[in-house]
């Protein structure tokens, strides 16, 4: 039995736009106190009207073309209607049959991963249970969700985790969202089958949505408990389709604390929602001219990055940890320069001791050339040229004067080594017997010997230094 | 003040300084109750004022009370307010029309000389007509709608109701222009009224099929109407529109479609009443937009009706290529007796058939007083194409010096 | 058509206490719509703004209100209410 798992996903981020999506109140609820961030128009109040924020339009369309979306010229919000306490309308605004952005993909390991929409809608406020009564907090309703949506191309949560980090990676090199999973500005609802080949037959399991998962972690784990509770059931119930489902899922939700999922709505019960065009809202048209104008708002982002380091030298798990980060990424850029040669040895000052939030400003590339020339002229140690990297960033002032003011210039001079050596070895007559008995023990000399110079001793002639007088 | 008829559902006790006028009571007044006449809202009071009405107070109007309507403006008798029926002031065994029928009974009886009603289909011009008075409904989009408790939000008009046309310029110069809390309000100034005689003579087209639904009496009044304008100078020529039937099928789709989810917000959670304290009337209306716009019916209904929207709007604007304006009765008879709404679901959709294509396209229009049968008032109504107010507004004073 | 008022009585959230008067109504309502059946829509477009209005938006900007509510709104629990 082979058992496929057909998987898509339902990812909503909150755009970090000052204000709302349809009122000027501020969209920054996290933790604020309950209904402090609300205005008639937010929470519903009759006679109330919707006005769009056109920034939360722009970078929608923004993130839609880093997807690899087709912007529609013409696209128009529509009602979807329903009833929750936390839904002060009766309705949300949200889109359906003329979307902002349709299509697109993102390539995940070599796999193509297609999306059908990236869309915008308004949050809804929350609930929260208490006492056996509903709070509500509408600070969160209104603020501007960015919808994307998935085929079910995704086959293992090892490509489901990539396929949301880099999503979360876009929409933070483009600085629309957050994305935080933790803080609830990243939220994701995956939908599941399972494809199952035994002998000749192929059958299909019905299609689950999971909903309330709070964290990356959590949609992995909701995942793997899903697949195989359905693989449980397809052995037990033989309860399968012989034909792909069409339309028709069931809703489950995650119990993070039980670790399972659990039925919420039967099968058949598809929510009527009656989506209608938004007629507070007149509809739009972008012309080619504007949407060519957000594409380049675009800034590089890091698949192409990934390859530009991986041409420079370094290995791709470099290429991605120095992509990661947006800011971080432009910093080793302006260290690199023109410079490309020298660029995996920046990489690895940069790995090491400067932090993930740099400020551009203070990169100052000569510094690093210099450093690196330094280093590759055995003028300075490497766990030196680590150590003062940091303070340049920090004290602004060249590598090298700091090394000069702090005397920190390797110690290259053979005659000299040779007496530190001598020293070495005289303080340490186990160590040399040891050696004796084991050539590849020689590297606790090594150490005493970096030790005694203050790690100034060139490591490479230290070792030479050593094997010469042992010999 | 003594409010006889029942025209109003609050009155001011003591009404700031200014013009007095009476606001209709699904338009929102901060700090001053405002129920849109149902039980849902019968002890709401707003911390917002609608965007006229603070046109309106800024300009020196004093707020005297809110007019009775047809609950949520659902209705065109003012039968089916929570707060009691008006009565016309014609005749007090008779209806005022509705759902504007406060406000227009409330200047027909001399309470008040402005008033502010909505119409989404005929409710503001079909109870003027009944009432007696003028009755003016702009083009779609000319009046901001932000404060005004929506019914169908593509169709909804603030308008104004007065004795007489200068006295409607007068409001509508104030409450009119662009506003930016209202995404479908036009990117225009406030209307400014720029006199024109019409010496060149309008060509006035009159659809024939609006005629044939009009009761003999009332057609013998209109028809007076006609000749006056052609003593005018105008030609007056029959022209063929589109059945009203059709408008009123698209209509009621469109309608209470809006309805349906415009209502959805009044769940008594954030404010009001929860939804058992809707009417009957009400029920019917989210009821019949529910299953509009349900997934069985939403292709055969909804989008047929928004399709067909297109032809009627087609046909005006075909229409308004040859022909300047449209005339005709305002409503198929006079004022109905009380009780005739309340057994007849269709009571409304036949009310209102001669002004519902109009409503449909957006379009302006008036309803201006000519004369009387048995004592109950008969209005006629000019219809212009979009933005064309100053004519229509011309044209009815032309009328109005040549009756006076 | 058959009309299922049960639905539409949830989709609606409205208790429906005189089901055969509704229905009868909504009836004879819809019996008017058999109108449109005839007309020909085929290469017609929709219409569902009559402004030709295009494009209209705000600024991201803050401008708080004073606010209306202080604290929680509190509603009952969530019977015959699906989970979100």
């Amino acid at each position: 039995m082979k058992i496929i798992p057909i998987i898509g996903l339902e990812v909503h981020l909150e755009l970090k736009t000052k204000s709302k999506m349809f009122c000027s109140c501020s969209a920054a609820h996290f933790q604020a106190e309950p209904n402090s961030q609300t205005c008639p128009v937010c929470l519903g109040f009759p006679g109330t009207l919707p006005v769009p924020n056109q920034t939360a339009i722009d970078w929608c369309l923004k993130l839609g073309l880093a997807l690899n979306c087709r912007i529609n010229q013409y696209s128009y919000f529509e009602r979807k209607n329903y009833f929750y306490p936390d839904l002060p309308k009766g309705y949300q605004i949200s889109q359906l049959h003329q979307p902002f952005a349709v299509g697109g993909f993102l390539e995940i390991e070599g796999r193509k991963i297609r999306l059908n929409r990236v869309h915008l809608e308004e949050d809804s406020g929350r609930c929260l249970r208490q006492n056996g009564q509903i709070q509500l907090d509408f600070n969160r309703a209104g603020v501007p969700l960015i919808e994307i949506v998935s085929e079910p191309d995704l086959t293992s949560l090892e490509i489901v985790k990539k396929f949301l980090s880099r999503i979360q990676q876009i929409a933070r090199y483009l600085d629309v969202a957050d994305a935080d999973i933790e803080k609830g500005s990243m939220r994701c609802e995956p939908t599941v089958n399972l494809k199952i080949e035994e002998d000749d037959h192929i059958f299909y399991t019905p299609l689950v949505e999971i909903k309330n998962i709070a964290g990356l972690g959590e949609v992995a784990a909701a995942l793997d408990f899903e697949i195989n509770r359905q693989q449980k059931e397809f052995t037990e119930t033989r309860q399968e389709k012989d034909k792909p489902p069409a339309g028709g899922k069931t809703t489950r939700g995650w119990n993070a604390g039980q670790k399972r999922t659990f039925l919420q709505r039967e099968k058949e019960e598809v929510a009527d929602y009656r989506y209608f065009p938004e007629p507070d809202i007149p509809p739009f048209e972008f012309s080619e001219e504007y949407i060519e104008k957000i594409r380049q708002e675009i800034p590089e982002l890091p698949d192409q990055k990934i390859k530009n380091y991986l041409n420079w030298g370094l290995n791709q798990t470099e290429a991605e940890i120095m992509s990661y980060d947006r800011n971080f990424a432009l910093c080793f850029e302006k260290a690199v320069g023109n410079q490309t040669k020298l660029a995996k040895s920046i990489a690895n000052l940069f790995l090491g001791p400067l932090k993930f939030n740099l400020d551009l400003e203070k990169i100052n590339p000569i510094f690093f050339h210099d450093l690196i020339k330094a280093l590759n002229k055995n003028e300075i140690s490497a766990t030196v040229a680590k150590q003062i990297i940091l303070e340049s960033y920090q004290t602004g002032k060249n590598p090298l004067e700091i090394a000069k003011e702090r005397n920190l210039f390797q110690n290259s001079d053979i005659e000299d080594l040779k007496t530190i050596a001598q020293k070495v070895l005289a303080d340490n007559p186990q160590a040399v017997a040891d050696y004796r008995k084991n050539p590849n023990s020689i590297g606790f000399l090594i150490g005493q010997l970096m030790k005694v110079s203050a790690g100034r001793a060139n490591p490479q002639l230290a070792r030479q230094v050593l094997e010469e007088l042992l010999k | 003040m003594k409010d006889e008829i029942n025209a109003f559902i609050t009155l001011i006790d003591h009404p700031s300084p200014g013009i007095p006028i009476a606001i209709k009571d699904n338009i929102c007044t901060k700090g001053i109750r405002t129920t849109a006449g149902s039980k849902v809202l019968a002890d709401f009071i707003p911390s917002y004022s609608a965007t006229l009405v603070e046109r309106l107070e800024n300009a020196g109007f004093s707020i005297i009370g809110k007019t009775n309507l047809d609950a949520f403006a659902h209705g065109s008798s003012t039968e089916n307010s929570d707060f009691g029926v008006t009565l016309n002031p014609y005749d007090h065994q008779r209806l005022p029309g509705g759902s504007s029928g406060g406000s227009a009974a409330a200047v027909g009886a001399g309470l008040v000389d402005f008033a502010i009603g909505t119409e989404t289909a005929g409710s503001i011009r079909q109870p003027a007509a009944w009432c007696g008075v003028v009755g003016f409904k702009p083009t779609y989009g000319y009046v901001s709608r932000y404060g005004v408790i929506a019914m169908a939000s593509s169709m909804d008009c603030p308008g104004v109701i007065a004795n007489n046309i200068n006295n409607v310029i007068k409001v509508f110069e104030v409450i009119s222009g662009h506003d930016s809390k209202d995404a479908t309000s036009l990117s225009l100034p406030p209307f400014r009224f720029k006199q024109d005689r019409l010496i060149d003579g309008l060509k006035i087209g009159i659809p024939k099929s609006y005629l044939k639904i009009t009761a003999p009496e009332v057609l013998e009044k209109f028809n007076q109407v006609g000749d006056i304008f052609r003593k005018l100078g105008h030609e007056v020529i029959e022209i063929e529109m589109l059945d009203p039937a059709i408008a009123i099928a698209v209509y009621t789709i469109l309608q209470s479609s809006e309805v349906s989810s415009n209502l959805a917000r009044f769940d008594g959670i954030r404010y009001g009443q929860d939804r058992r304290y809707f009417n009957p009337e009400n029920q019917r209306r989210i009821l019949l937009g529910t299953y509009a716009l349900s997934a069985d019916s939403y292709e055969q209904y909804y989008i047929k009706a928004l399709k067909v929207r297109t032809l009627i709007i087609n046909d005006f604007n075909k229409h308004f290529k040859n022909i300047d304006v449209i005339l005709a009765p305002t409503t198929p008879t006079t004022a109905l007796p009380l009780g005739s709404s309340l057994d007849d679901p269709l009571f409304g959709e036949y009310a209102d058939q001669l002004v519902e294509p109009s409503t449909l396209a957006g379009l302006p229009g008036i309803t201006v007083p000519c004369s009387l049968i048995d004592g109950l008032p008969v209005g006629f109504q000019i219809i212009g194409p979009r933005l064309s107010e100053n004519l229509i507004l011309n044209l009815a004073l032309q009328y109005e010096s040549i009756k006076n | 058509m058959i009309i299922d008022l049960d639905k539409l009585s949830h989709l609606a959230n409205l208790p429906i206490n005189n089901p055969t008067e509704i229905i009868d109504d909504l009836n004879k309502i819809t019996v008017q719509f058999n109108v449109l059946d005839k007309i020909d829509t085929d290469q017609i477009e929709s219409t569902f703004q009559v402004n030709g209005l295009k494009n209209i938006t705000r600024p991201d900007k803050v401008q708080s209100t004073s606010p209306i509510h202080q604290g929680f709104f509190v509603t009952s629990s969530l019977k015959n209410q699906n989970e979100r």
